[in-house]
């Protein structure tokens, strides 16, 4: 199957920063891919790039098979949705809405049908004829939505739509994007730095860091196995267990708070730290066999789960994510500790 | 009183009792001086001078009609013409000024530098301001000598710093600086991401300005017209000190209805004279106010 | 892109040139006793001397009407100051309703303009209280009132800048008196404001002339007007000096004003 649209190692750089290196990914019809990094990892210039706001040093940049690396973003077909500020304010939300249409020369009356099925659509009926000022953030962005969405783009473009709403809207508009990309197929590019979004929202999400590509991949698998410590550590919470590797292959904890046996780490002497998220790590009975040995430090409840935050001899602070209905120990409880050695990502 | 005044927490449908009403009286108390001290000096002038001006004391029209009539229509027409001239020419070069600044905003400095001397050269007018041309473009002007040496006769083409392009130049030398004023902070809301989504949306570069940036900037234009015509309108000191008190312009030929602290002749024409002034002045400033406001609003 | 660089520089220039033409243009004037009509290339430099400021400055006429202005000056500011601070400060912290008001209290001085208040201030007081207009020092309010649109602007962007309300509520909740209040918090805090206030209401009183002129008080620049004919080199000399402390009054203000991140009031605009 072609991609819609397609990076091919694509290579910018602003004075002397290196914004993307070698940039490398593909999207399908249809598929909701997401650029997610911290700032500066590149999300942004890729998607830029993709727009046609930013020229690319070398690398070629393909929608549908046809080369658009030198096209001017004005004749791409894409509709991009901005942080902020993008509706025009001198425009009603239908003029605005319309206003590709209006470029493209579509009739007064054909316009008008196109502009109110997809008001609709986002569930904007009845503000037509209201004025961006006179809208909520999240309305805003809805308007900006339907507008991109108005022109039938090839590509849909969102960067970080959502980052300056209240966490409330922020849901919701989330929800909202995903359901009217799903309704529409539209090939679709996300960028946001925030992980909860991410995972959420995408078919596949791309982690970016420094301008370069760390994984890319479906959400479940960037999540439950990362590529690197990196991913491990900006996608959820980690847990951070540094020490020694033994002759036997076990791993000897710092300040003797115990070992983690089960698999070989690697050659003995080497210094390394193991990354296990708190899903994978247990709390039992003190006295259970192989475990580590640690006291209850807070109980911190947050619904349905809870994240149990126990100190190993040492000082070592683990968190462990449980149940809330099978939650039973409380602070200065003296448990033990079962982490899943299948599962965590090993870094240096 | 509480430190900070809640009188929104009343209800809507709740009827003032009268120690109510007089306590949020008590409230706007303090403001009085500064409401008392404006109304003494400032309207009560105002005032007076609306009241003269509809009284008729010797002649047959009232002085208002008569004012725009007769000898001193052609003083009004030669005001708004030079008001509108200086006010079209400052808004053409003033928002050329802007654009250039914001263009090289890069650097800061040039900038704060440009923005600051606007800033003063906006006020700056009256006498030295008049000297400064005399001295420049004068029949002895230092200008007007180097030009004629480079082969342009100023003298010879009928130039006068005194008549109306003379006078013309001169105002434009605070009406420019007060049009960049105006339009930095239009030009600077010109967010990058209307053009950017405009671009996107599939408009060129003639089409995101004929249906974006234009309509944008338009409220701040005629704003900006508006408030340099009537500062134009308004200005005494320049136009006297130029044409040594002879000047065809309104707010000079006021002037020979005052000798001293007193008002002369048996008419009301000067209250007249001086009461359409007003009201020019508050249609534009009015209107520059509104304009203002919209523009405003969209730079949120 | 870089085409329209080029462009704006030359707007730049071209601008620059037009600002600072005339007052080279004066200063030649005033400072060097060359006639135009002998000037050229051969004697530019020739004959520059500073003594017409001097010999102007040494005229008791002079003298008398520099300090009055700068008594003026003085006074103006000290009663915008009393008026303004308090009123605003009051508003600020206790009424914001009242804000639009005052505020369009403050822009309505650009509706009247000087020429036509004199108008009215002859004909309101010659009846009601001529014994005022005939003191000079009668020019005080009427410059207070002149001022007002900037001098209003410059304390309230103070005053907004600061979250007056928030720091009264801190320092009387810590026990401090109103007076204490005023002094010790707020006052300091909107230094930069009242200073600029007092800046832009000396500059409005030391260029203003039409008020001056036509109720006859004697200030500076009437006399500049008038000594124009009698001393010319004289007059022009003290004119660009006077210009340039505007000027610099002007900027100083400004300044401070972006220092501290307060919108400018004399660009209010």
């Amino acid at each position: 199957m072609s991609s819609e649209l397609s990076f091919s190692g694509v290579r910018k750089t602003f004075g002397e920063v290196v914004a993307l290196d070698a940039f490398s990914l593909d999207i399908q019809q249809g598929e909701l891919v997401t650029l997610l990094g911290p700032s500066g990892c590149g999300k942004t210039t890729a998607l830029r790039v993709a727009a046609g706001f930013e020229h690319a040093d070398s690398g070629t940049v393909t929608l549908k098979g046809v080369d658009i690396t030198a096209m001017p973003p004005n004749k791409r077909n894409m509709g991009m949705v901005f942080q902020n500020y993008s509706l025009f304010p001198h425009l009603s939300v239908s003029e605005n809405v319309g206003f590709g249409l209006k470029i493209r020369k579509h009739s007064a009356d054909k316009r008008q049908s196109m502009v109110d099925e997809i008001i609709a659509r986002v569930r904007l009926a009845g503000l037509a004829a209201r004025y961006p000022h006179q809208l909520s953030g999240g309305q805003q962005q809805r308007v900006a939505l339907a507008r991109a969405l108005a022109i039938t783009p090839e590509v849909l473009l969102l960067d970080e739509p959502l980052s300056a709403l209240d966490a409330q809207v922020r849901g919701e508009l989330r929800d909202e994007i995903r359901r009217v990309q799903k309704e529409t197929g539209v090939a679709t590019l996300f960028v946001t730095h925030d992980q909860d979004e991410a995972l959420a929202i995408s078919d596949t999400i791309c982690v970016m860091r420094d301008g370069a590509i760390q994984q890319v991949g479906a959400p479940r698998d960037v999540y439950l196995s990362p590529a690197t410590p990196f991913v491990a550590r900006f996608v959820g919470a980690m847990n951070e267990f540094a020490g020694v590797v033994a002759a036997d292959g076990s791993l000897a904890l710092d300040n003797a708070a115990g070992s983690l046996a089960g698999r070989s780490f690697g050659v003995g002497g080497t210094k390394l730290t193991f990354l296990v998220r708190p899903d994978d790590v247990v709390v039992c009975a003190a006295s259970e066999p192989g475990s580590l040995c640690a006291t209850v430090n807070t109980v911190l409840f947050g619904g349905s789960t809870t994240v149990v935050r126990v100190t190993l001899p040492g000082g070592l602070m683990v968190g462990a994510l449980v149940m809330s209905r099978d939650v039973t120990v409380r602070i200065d409880d003296v448990v033990g500790l079962r982490i899943d050695i299948t599962r965590g990502v090993v870094a240096e | 009183m509480s430190i900070t005044n809640t009188h929104s927490s009343r209800g809507p449908s709740s009827r003032r009792s009268p120690r109510e009403f007089f306590s949020s009286l008590r409230g706007w108390l303090p403001v009085a001086p500064f409401v008392g001290f404006v109304t003494v000096f400032l309207l009560m002038p105002a005032a007076v001078v609306f009241q003269k001006a509809f009284v008729r004391v010797d002649e047959p029209t009232a002085p208002m009609i008569e004012a725009i009539t007769g000898q001193y229509r052609k003083s009004f027409i030669f005001s708004m013409q030079l008001s509108a001239i200086t006010a079209v020419l400052g808004v053409v070069f003033g928002t050329m000024v802007a654009a250039s600044i914001v263009r090289l905003g890069h650097r800061r400095g040039l900038r704060n530098a440009m923005t600051g001397y606007s800033a003063v050269a906006a006020n700056l007018g009256g006498i030295p301001l008049a000297f400064a041309f005399l001295a420049a473009l004068g029949m002895q002007g230092l200008l007007t000598k180097i030009l004629k040496t480079s082969g342009i006769d100023l003298v010879g083409m009928g130039f006068r710093i005194s008549n109306f392009w003379g006078i013309v130049v001169v105002y434009l030398y605070f009406q420019i600086p007060l049009m960049t004023l105006v339009m930095l902070p239009a030009i600077d809301g010109l967010k990058v991401t209307w053009r950017e989504a405009a671009a996107n949306l599939g408009a060129g570069d003639r089409q995101y300005w004929r249906l974006v940036a234009l309509p944008l900037l338009l409220p701040s234009l005629i704003a900006g017209f508006l408030l340099l015509f009537a500062n134009a309108f308004a200005a005494y000191a320049t136009a006297y000190a130029l044409s040594s008190g002879s000047s065809k312009l309104v707010p000079v030929q006021i002037r020979f209805f005052l000798q001293g602290d007193t008002i002369t002749g048996k008419t009301n024409l000067g209250y007249a004279l001086a009461a359409w002034m007003v009201i020019i002045m508050t249609v534009s400033m009015t209107g520059f106010l509104l304009l203002r406001r919209r523009a405003e609003r969209w730079r949120r | 892109m870089k085409r329209r660089n080029i462009l704006a520089k030359l707007v730049l220039v071209a601008v620059g040139l037009f600002y600072v033409l005339p007052m080279i243009s004066m200063a030649r004037f005033a400072f060097q006793r060359v006639p135009v009509a002998l000037l050229g290339w051969n004697n530019l430099f020739d004959r520059w001397t500073i003594r017409p400021l001097f010999t102007m400055m040494g005229n008791p006429i002079f003298q008398e009407a520099a300090f009055l202005s700068v008594r003026l000056a003085v006074l103006s500011a000290m009663l915008t100051l009393i008026i303004l601070v308090p009123t605003v400060v009051y508003v600020h912290v206790s009424m914001m309703r009242a804000r639009a008001l005052v505020e369009v209290i403050s822009v309505l001085p650009f509706v009247v303009p000087a020429i036509a208040l004199v108008v009215g201030i002859s004909g309101a007081f010659r009846e009601l209280a001529p014994w005022f207009i005939r003191s000079d020092y009668s020019l005080v309010p009427f410059y207070v009132i002149i001022a007002l649109p900037y001098t209003f602007r410059s304390i309230d962007n103070g005053l907004s800048s600061i979250d007056v309300k928030t720091l009264v509520d801190a320092s009387r909740s810590l026990g401090a008196s109103w007076t204490r209040t005023m002094w010790s918090v707020i006052v300091p805090n909107i230094r930069v404001s009242v200073v600029t206030a007092s800046f832009l209401t000396m500059t409005v009183v030391l260029g203003e002339f039409t008020i001056a002129s036509l109720l006859l008080k004697e200030t500076l620049p009437l006399i500049l007007a008038q000594s124009q004919g009698q001393d010319p080199q004289g007059s022009f000399a003290v004119g660009l000096v006077l210009l340039i402390m505007t000027a610099s009054l002007l900027g100083l203000a400004n300044r401070f004003s972006r220092r501290r991140n307060i919108t400018q009031p004399v660009a209010m605009l």
